[in-house]
């Protein structure tokens, strides 16, 4: 090869390189705030005000208790909000491993805000399947609890709505499902409403410190992203009577002088659109509530030796059915159709206006309840 | 050795790796654009003809075993040589669209989803790069590579797939045929230019090594493929219901529910870098027939790679920095599908009488 | 077949261990050798003694015949062959017509056999190749006591007239590739062959230089297995590393230990040996481009530790991980060459002291560190690969640093291409893997019990495929 050619190559090489490594532009981690949650609430003058959990390192190699700061910023609308929040860290924000999103009281009370759910559900980085909930009172609040919980409140929310909420028979929502029910047929979705509960403190070195918990076993009702209505916590339960993949409930029976638990281990429920309403066939099976597991249970555990007494089936059975007609009266009252009955139609005539306003009093239910041990 | 010979089994996986690979990109959303949630029965339509298609070019290929005649060597003997221009010069032009538009999803979906924001030519350079390289090193490279690849890239798209399928409610997919079956044939007659996508074969049909069946392997592969196209359309609306149309990059949001997805890590990121993989092999395979077109059109036997012709494929690429993707399609390819469909529907469909009448020409000379 | 005695004499007088005798048995003989190459005893034994007691000979075939103590007595064709033996430390005879014979007498000055320090192994034989191209022959001899073991013998290098020997099994390996290495072998122009490396380059058909195409072994077991499935083994005189070929990948990844031991385990070791290689080519571009572009991808108690870790570092991370690969081969380099007296104790602490303190410095991440010497020790389960791997590691890291997930897809698969396309002596590079042989999968990653495999590889062109006899 000649000296020439040689040269040639080798400039060839470096300005591709050059011309490579110039093109390129990387968003270093160390120049991104990492979201991990966003709390939107009212702000008087009509924009948002956005409080973000940003992780925030430095402590050494630790990664216990706290390592996130939580960031509240005003803004017109969201993404403004979000450029302050890269204004206020010094750091271009970044959604990518965001988890939560809430939404305030008195936000989600007031205010339309389709535009916001459109803001993130277009966003290209952050995930569908995030969690969304609204909370009680303010967000920024909520978020600024999280040194209570010795844990980042997002992951905390996160986790619990994800992991431990199906448990106790609550359903959740991603922010894609949350999207779809509010512009899909009869438009009308849930979200989970949060609350920090203070509890005790039982921590003898830092008498002064708040500590607490989430509780999460209400939600509110939104139709086309304004607020409908608020279920309460035996509303929601007799909401997940409705649905196979939440299970746990618990019924309490008082006989004379005993109480006794029992705990709904598995569900098997029959929902079925017909011409003169539904038909809603519900089979619980349950067992005492003493095991330390609710889960373990399903359709290839072994048969065991009954022992609860008819009497108590019979009861529980009446109970289930009594919160699950209430819940639907309320579904009715408040025309709000968080059990699919409109797609369930949908799916035989197809999907039209007329279907998409049919009011929740045309879908007559009838219900029965079944109770068996397992 | 011949660097361009390929054998059946390497074929099959090869057209099965491309039926994959650039489907999951932007066509589920045109396609919910176009039919709402009957998108895979639209799948299924274009597939069948596909099929049909297919079975034609298989025969061919059969009856083309012993004489080995590449595509412009039987439509010059058995139609005429303006005719075979004609078609290469089309193929030609379908290849380097097809080329351009996959790149250009790609594209997209570096700077959007992973956020490798870069300007199109640097991003097409190292592609383009690539795949010259691996039409210098052959066919053959690439047969193999694509072998070497296959069970990793199946692997990533099940990782990609199961949970979403197995949380998906089918009944999300009822009533069928809402959109009306008018409506849906001519839906996979209008997107017909992302199907047919054994076109490739045409350009090695002088290199296939047939030992045993050459229907069973491709038709299996055939099959496995649509079935998985049309499950992921299914998938993808099912999932994303009034958002699909507006969700262009069908993969990378799916991923977001695979099982590869934990809380806090985007892992499913990586499976789906792996499945992109298939769409670059689908780009190289489509250079190296670009690269094949410019050969046979001007006649030549391009012993060592040539730069020139190369070079031509490398500046049709550059047609995404005049013309923006959606003009392309909405123009370009919208009046391109009839010239399209001759080569991509019914070529194939004359290809067994045409290689048989070639062939009895070669021996009627030989006679 | 004459050859002049004055030509060679002129050719050699004047060296210092250039011997001469004159000896009258009836006819007058000369009978030259090189003292340094051969054994005195043996020449006195072989040719001396019964040339003096051989009474009157009339010519000197009857000198040959009657020299029954030598084993080695040949007639050299022409001036060239005489002057190797000569070289090679035989005794040549004239008489004055200029007819010539060699008797060997060669000395046996060298290691003895020994086990190789290159191929421990736990269970399986010992022996080892030794620098005696004769030794290696017995030794895979001792292995084939078969008559189709053929043995070709050439001289390669002009100065350095090395003798190299091809070693098949007639039946076995296809009589095309036989030729073809032999005839590649003959045509090899060079001053000297100082090893057997020397003559891997030659044998490199694709002219790859990137990858290793030609196997090497240090011990007879092995390459009398590899012939066993059509291999040929290249024994060069000077070197205990004996040549095989056609190469595949796989063979790489294959220990001489895994045919002693259960299949089951080697199938497990094969496997950790594939991951790991492909991890420590491909952890540290995937370490940096997430962390320049993709950090999303990392699960969230990690990413915490990684910036916690690189928030006081002053490089970037693309620079970070690029020093500690340097920083790695360097102390590799520096180990090998290491009088092995010391080399232990320096290795750690050069391992352990300085990568401590350049964390504790604040100089590197200690999550870089720590990828760095996985990706550095994990290179090493693929011995013959792993200089040239460690180098396309810098090459795939470099441009992952700077083109993210897509350079590194990128650079995957152009090596990938590459290796795909390589095909030397009919065979695949990549085989059994691409193209997909599936009755050759049964010893290439997972591997079935010896009894069950019937069959000789088909990616290796053999004439017989069943190894039943």
């Amino acid at each position: 090869m000649s000296n020439l050619k040689r040269i040639g190559i080798v400039l060839v090489v470096v300005a591709a390189v050059a011309l490579v490594a110039g093109s390129f532009k990387g968003s270093d981690v160390l120049d991104r705030a990492i979201i991990l949650g966003i709390g939107i609430d009212a702000e008087e003058s009509g924009g948002v005000m956005l409080t973000a959990e940003v992780v925030a390192p430095g402590n050494g190699t630790e990664q216990v208790g706290t390592f996130s700061k939580t960031v509240s910023v005003k803004g017109e609308t969201v993404n403004v909000a979000l450029q302050n929040v890269a204004e206020a860290t010094g750091k271009e924000t970044s959604l990518g491993q965001c988890v939560v999103l809430v939404l305030g009281q008195e936000y989600t009370e007031t205010v339309d805000f389709s535009d916001l759910i459109d803001y993130f559900i277009k966003h290209h980085s952050l995930k569908e399947s995030a969690v969304i909930c609204c909370c009680e009172g303010d967000a920024k609040e909520l978020f600024n609890k999280g040194n209570a919980l010795a844990q980042s409140m997002s992951l905390a929310i996160a986790a619990a709505l994800l992991d431990q909420a199906e448990k106790i028979s609550v359903t959740n929502n991603s922010l894609l499902q949350y999207a779809r029910s509010q512009n899909e047929l009869s438009r009308t979705g849930f979200l989970n409403k949060v609350a920090f509960v203070p509890s005790e403190n039982t921590d003898g070195n830092l008498p002064d410190k708040e500590m607490g918990f989430i509780s999460y076993r209400e939600m509110c009702v939104f139709r086309a992203n304004r607020y409908v209505t608020a279920l309460s916590e035996q509303d929601v339960k007799g909401m997940s009577l409705f649905l196979s993949d939440v299970a746990g409930e618990t019924f309490v029976s008082f006989e004379d002088t005993v109480t006794r638990t029992v705990q709904v281990t598995s569900k098997d429920v029959k929902l079925k659109a017909g011409k003169d309403g539904i038909e809603a066939e519900i089979k619980l099976t349950v067992r005492y509530g003493r095991t330390d597991s609710e889960a373990v249970s399903g359709p290839l555990t072994s048969k065991n030796d009954k022992e609860i007494p008819q009497k108590l089936l019979d009861d529980v059975t009446k109970q289930a059915a009594a919160i699950a007609e209430k819940y639907l009266a309320k579904q009715r009252e408040f025309n709000f159709d968080l059990l699919d009955f409109h797609e369930m139609y949908r799916r035989q005539e197809g999907a039209s206006a007329s279907l998409a306003e049919r009011p929740m009093s045309e879908f007559p239910v009838r219900l029965t309840v079944t109770v068996t041990e397992s | 050795m011949d660097k361009n010979r390929v054998q059946v089994g390497q074929l099959a996986l090869l057209y099965l790796l491309l039926v994959m690979g650039g489907k999951f990109l932007t066509l589920p959303s045109l396609l919910a654009g176009d039919v709402g949630h009957d998108s895979w029965l639209s799948v299924a339509f274009s597939f069948v003809w596909d099929g049909v298609c297919l079975c034609f070019l298989l025969w061919a290929i059969k009856i083309n075993v012993d004489s080995r005649m590449d595509i412009s060597a039987i439509l010059d003997k058995s139609v005429s040589k303006p005719v075979t221009k004609v078609f290469l010069a089309i193929f030609f032009v379908i290849f380097v669209l097809r080329t351009n538009i996959l790149l250009s999803s790609c594209y997209k979906m570096f700077s959007v989803t992973f956020d490798v924001s870069t300007n199109w030519i640097v991003f097409v350079l190292p592609v383009a790069a690539l795949a010259f390289f691996a039409v210098a090193k052959g066919f053959n490279a690439i047969a193999r590579m694509g072998q070497l690849l296959f069970g990793l890239i199946l692997l990533a798209v099940a990782a990609l797939f199961v949970s979403p399928f197995l949380e998906m409610k089918f009944g999300t997919l009822l009533p069928i045929a809402e959109a009306g079956w008018g409506k849906i044939l001519l839906t996979s007659y209008t997107r017909s230019f992302w199907f047919s996508d054994y076109i490739f074969i045409y350009f090695v049909l002088d290199g296939i090594k047939v030992k045993k069946s050459v229907f069973a392997p491709m038709l299996i592969s055939f099959a496995v493929g649509a079935f998985l196209c049309i499950l992921l359309n299914a998938v993808f609306v099912a999932l994303f219901g009034y958002l699909a149309p507006d969700f262009d990059m069908a993969m990378s949001k799916i991923g977001v529910f695979s099982a590869a997805n934990t809380a806090n890590g985007r892992w499913d990121w990586l499976t789906l870098s792996v499945w992109l993989v298939s769409v670059f092999i689908k780009v190289m395979v489509f250079i190296f027939c670009a690269y094949k077109c410019i050969e046979k059109l001007v006649g030549a036997n391009f012993v060592k790679f040539n730069w020139i012709a190369a070079g031509i494929v490398l500046s049709a690429l550059s047609l995404p920095l005049f013309v923006s993707t959606e003009q392309l399609l909405d123009t370009v390819i919208k009046w391109g599908v009839i010239p399209f469909s001759l080569v991509q529907y019914l070529l194939p469909l004359l290809m067994p009488l045409l290689t048989t009448v070639a062939k009895r020409k070669t021996e009627a000379v030989y006679e | 077949m004459k050859i002049s005695f004055e030509k060679f004499h002129t050719l050699w007088n004047g060296q210092d261990d250039f011997r001469l005798r004159e000896l009258d048995c009836g006819i007058l003989l000369k009978a030259v050798c090189l003292d340094t190459m051969c054994d005195d005893a043996k020449v006195s034994a072989f040719v001396l003694q019964p040339l003096a007691y051989i009474g009157k000979a009339q010519s000197l075939s009857e000198v040959e015949k009657k020299l029954a103590a030598g084993t080695g007595v040949r007639k050299p064709p022409n001036l060239f062959a005489a002057t190797e033996d000569f070289t090679n430390g035989y005794t040549l005879i004239f008489d004055k017509s200029d007819n010539c014979i060699s008797v060997d007498t060669r000395t046996v000055v060298g290691r003895s056999v020994a086990e190789p320090p290159t191929s421990m192994v736990m269970r399986g034989p010992r022996e080892g190749f030794v620098e005696d191209v004769k030794v290696n022959i017995t030794l895979i001899r001792k292995r084939l006591k078969t008559p189709n073991l053929k043995i070709i013998n050439l001289a390669v290098g002009k100065y350095t007239n090395t003798a190299v020997s091809v070693c098949y099994i007639e039946g076995i390996a296809e009589q095309r590739i036989v030729d073809d290495i032999v005839q590649r072998l003959q045509s090899v122009k060079t001053d000297g062959v100082l090893d057997s490396s020397y003559l891997a380059r030659y044998l490199d058909v694709s002219k790859t230089f990137l990858f290793r195409r030609v196997g090497s072994t240090e011990k007879p077991d092995i390459a009398v297995g590899k012939m066993l499935e059509g291999r040929l083994a290249i024994i060069v005189d000077g070197s205990p590393m004996v040549l095989t070929v056609p190469y595949l990948f796989v063979e790489d990844m294959q220990s001489p230990g895994d045919y002693y031991e259960n299949s089951a385990m080697t199938t497990l070791s094969r496997s950790l040996r594939f991951v790991s290689v492909i991890v420590s080519v491909l952890l540290p571009a995937l370490y940096v481009c997430l962390q320049v572009y993709n950090y999303q991808i990392i699960p969230l108690r990690f990413l915490i530790t990684v910036l916690n870790a690189s928030e006081a570092i002053p490089f970037s991370p693309l620079t970070e991980m690029l020093l500690v690969l340097i920083v790695f081969d360097i102390l590799r380099e520096a180990n090998l060459r290491m009088p092995s007296a010391v080399g232990i104790s320096l290795s750690l602490v050069g391992a352990i002291v300085l990568g401590d303190a350049a964390v504790q410095a604040g100089l590197l991440g200690a999550p870089a560190v720590m990828i760095g010497a996985l990706s550095g020790i994990g290179l090493f389960t693929m011995p013959d690969n792993t200089l040239i791997l460690s180098l396309l590691r810098l090459v795939v890291t470099f441009i992952g640093g700077v083109m993210g997930l897509l350079g590194v897809i990128v650079s995957t698969m152009t090596i990938l291409v590459y290796l795909a396309s390589m095909q030397d002596y009919k065979t695949p590079f990549l085989a059994p893997f691409a193209p997909d042989i599936p009755e050759d999968r049964q010893d290439a990653v997972a591997q079935v019990p010896v009894p069950k495999m019937k069959k000789r590889p088909r990616s290796i062109p053999n004439e017989n495929r069943d190894r039943r006899g």
